[in-house]
């Protein structure tokens, strides 16, 4: 009698113990998801403040063809890469960010110009674009700064005792976080001030 | 009977304790959550006593009818901190505005780097847009305190953003549950019996029932419990409710 009450008692503990590591796994999956989700959002939020941007600078700035075509460019590049939540592997956002990166280069160079240009940076509607940009890469950085810590939340139970077992029994893969942009920690400076 | 006073005596002096909090920073160097929970911490002392109850009761007023937290935190300085990214994490840290609104609103001032920044919630973003208090900065914070005039910058400020804020969000109605029910007062006392009871059990150890009398004689004889209550004006602010900031908001410097 005792040995049947024992085993119950371990298969019933097991059962539980099981179902809660794999509640925690789908709840950190989704965590990762609705935080790549945040990213992107963020990302294009950027890019719709540049479009914005061009156009503006345009009207000002007629003689920087150049410069303008490499920002309408790399943006549209950018804005081309949209990564659904199952796509999620290490090359994918290697080459999601790579684009958003170039993005920001274009982006710099287009600043650059643009303060060569007094009666630009004087209207009130490139002002706020640039208060408007720098707090949306103030957005990206908390966005990919959230990103990493779900990823990093819901790898440890991918890799860890006794999760990892369901893990691998339900296919829970472990998830790629961002890796710091070569050469800038920080987001590119978009201030005139 | 003695035994029981020393106990009481170290109690008493721990919720006495519990007001007297110096500003103390977490692991990251953001002051923690400030103990009880007020909207208005002044850590850099840039405004009056009477001033910061005034804007104190003005918050807590709109936070009561509306749910909305707007929050004023002062400091000496941010250290090596954006003065965006240290809001953004004292606010989460802190968790201004509802969970399920995201409505909170932060307004951060560093004395000695000369530089503030207003912290937007998720939940207020489109309502506040990073232009509109870009302008609060530059037309109301900005002029205000380059003449060292805190309070009323921050007193405008925040009016501004209430008449902007005008019909966004509104407080939950009471809910009828047996321990919101409960006026303050009653609240406390028997959170205090509790605690009394509990911290008796652990430190003497004797059965419950003589402990149980030694905390009705405490209660009902002394004053502890109406001083607790009566900690100050400001004191029936409820907490923030673990709202969250995605970098909406803008900053500047005067």
């Amino acid at each position: 009698m005792k040995k049947v009450f024992y085993s119950l008692a371990i298969l019933m503990s097991t059962l539980f113990l099981q179902s809660c590591s794999y509640n925690t796994l789908v709840s950190g999956d989704e965590g990762v998801k609705k935080a790549w989700a945040d990213v992107e959002a963020s990302y294009q939020r950027r890019a719709d403040l540049i479009g914005n941007l061009v156009e503006t600078v345009k009207g000002e700035a007629k003689f920087e063809k150049e410069t303008l075509t490499a920002v309408i460019e790399a943006r549209a590049k950018a804005t081309s890469i949209q990564l659904k939540t199952d796509d999620l592997t290490p090359e994918n956002i290697a080459k999601f960010q790579q684009a958003q990166s170039q993005l920001s280069g274009a982006l710099s160079r287009l600043l650059v110009v643009a303060e060569q240009y007094p009666n630009l940076k004087a209207t009130q509607a490139f002002e706020n674009l640039m208060n408007e940009l720098e707090r949306t890469e103030n957005r990206i950085n908390i966005a990919r700064r959230d990103y990493n810590a779900a990823v990093q939340d819901y790898n440890t139970h991918v890799r860890s005792f006794p999760s990892n077992l369901i893990a691998k029994m339900f296919g829970f893969k472990t998830h790629e976080p961002f890796k710091a942009d070569p050469g800038s920690e920080k987001a590119p400076k978009v201030n005139f001030d | 009977m003695k035994f029981h006073f020393k106990k009481i005596g170290f109690l008493f002096f721990f919720i006495i304790s519990c007001f007297v909090t110096a500003q103390t920073v977490d692991k990251e160097g953001i002051p923690i959550p400030p103990q009880p929970p007020k909207l208005v911490n002044d850590y850099a002392e840039l405004m009056t006593i009477s001033n910061r109850e005034n804007l104190e009761n003005k918050l807590l007023a709109y936070n009561d009818s509306t749910s909305t937290q707007i929050c004023v935190v002062t400091v000496n300085t941010i250290g090596d901190y954006e003065i965006s990214d240290y809001a953004v994490r004292l606010g989460r840290s802190w968790g201004i505005g509802q969970k399920d609104k995201n409505n909170g609103i932060l307004i951060l001032v560093a004395k000695n780097e000369r530089k503030v920044d207003i912290e937007i919630g998720y939940g207020l973003e489109s309502y506040i847009t990073d232009y509109d208090s870009k302008e609060i900065i530059d037309a109301i914070l900005v002029p205000a305190f380059k003449q060292n005039h805190y309070y009323q910058g921050i007193d405008e400020a925040t009016s501004r953003i209430i008449a902007q804020l005008q019909g966004t969000y509104s407080a939950p109605a009471k809910s009828k549950s047996a321990v919101d029910a409960l006026p303050d007062w009653a609240f406390i006392l028997i959170m205090t019996v509790i605690f009394i009871i509990i911290i008796s059990i652990i430190s003497s150890g004797k059965s419950t029932v003589s402990i149980g009398g030694g905390g009705w004689t405490w209660t009902s004889g002394g004053g502890g419990g109406s001083s607790w209550s009566g900690g100050g004006s400001s004191s029936s602010f409820g907490g923030f409710g673990g709202g969250s900031f995605g970098g909406g908001g803008s900053s500047g410097s005067w």
